[in-house]
């Protein structure tokens, strides 16, 4: 991947309980209208300790526990990612990529599907890999 | 039979030019916590195509040898890749936009990414970009961190 746009976006966990929905928040920046996503990426505290937020990220060991959720338009196209497997180090260092998707972020949810390892108050983190869609 | 066709696998990074950087820090116990910690230097990347990037550290004991020690003048490098952790880079290009957000240092680095160098296509201001320091404690004075800038000519 050749990257040209990245924004780090993160996703709070204010409580742990198992089965929730956590959905995005806008970020303008990213709104499905204006870019196209080419990859995403996601970390634990053992790539980035801190959000920019001041919170702590989730360890390595909750990623396990993860799912992700990415709607384009009103569809689910991507249902139920692992979180593990978006984490570049788990696969040889590659980031992984989509072919043209304008991902509506905020319809975009994880959920988490174990509570080990997790604590409220910690935030998953993802970078999006993205183009400015030309007009 | 139809003989295959040889594949040919590109080189991850065009090795036009290179230049590293080092972002120095020399005031006491910094990069501050939070705060943008901007880039001194260089002028070199100006209107450039910045084709890859890589973040160097001294040295660990777990994940390979030595990168770089210091710069001249200065005592410290980050001392493992461990530390990068705590840091992010904001890329803003020539017009002031933001190209790269917060993005996390460590993942620059080779050593996180299976020696594999991120590769970008971007013209980068860097006497607007930054980097941020969101917990790791710095007790060494004249403090650097090496970055490698792969880049070619418009």
């Amino acid at each position: 991947m050749i990257i040209t746009n990245s924004y780090l976006v993160e996703l709070n966990l204010p409580t742990i309980s198992l089965g929730q929905r956590y959905t995005f928040l806008d970020v303008p920046q990213l709104r499905y209208n204006a870019v196209i996503i080419d990859g995403l990426e996601a970390f634990t505290a053992d790539q980035l300790a801190t959000s920019p937020n001041n919170k702590t990220i989730i360890p390595a060991a909750a990623a396990q526990g993860i799912v992700i959720t990415l709607v384009v338009d009103e569809t689910e196209e991507m249902y139920q990612i692992p979180y593990y497997t978006l984490i570049s180090g788990n696969n040889a260092g590659l980031i992984r990529e989509f072919a043209n998707k304008r991902i509506n972020l905020v319809k975009s949810y994880a959920t988490i599907l174990n509570i080990t390892s997790l604590t409220a108050a910690q935030s998953l983190i993802f970078n999006f890999y993205y183009r400015k869609q030309i007009r | 039979m139809k003989s295959l066709k040889p594949v040919n696998y590109p080189d991850p990074v065009i090795f036009d030019n290179e230049r590293l950087i080092f972002a120095r820090f020399d005031g006491a116990n910094s990069p501050a916590l939070n705060v943008p910690n901007f880039f001194s230097n260089s002028d070199v990347l100006t209107n450039k195509i910045i084709t890859g990037i890589d973040v160097k550290f001294d040295q660990t004991e777990s994940l390979g040898t030595d990168s770089i020690q210091t710069d001249i003048g200065f005592v410290g490098t980050i001392t493992d890749a461990n530390s990068l952790r705590y840091f992010t880079i904001t890329l803003l290009g020539k017009n002031g936009n933001v190209l790269l957000n917060e993005f996390p240092l460590s993942n620059f680095c080779n050593l996180y990414n299976s020696g594999k160098i991120r590769r970008t296509s971007m013209i980068i201001d860097l006497s607007k970009s930054y980097i941020r320091n969101f917990g790791l404690t710095i007790t060494t004075n004249k403090f650097v961190i090496p970055i490698n800038f792969y880049y070619k000519n418009k």
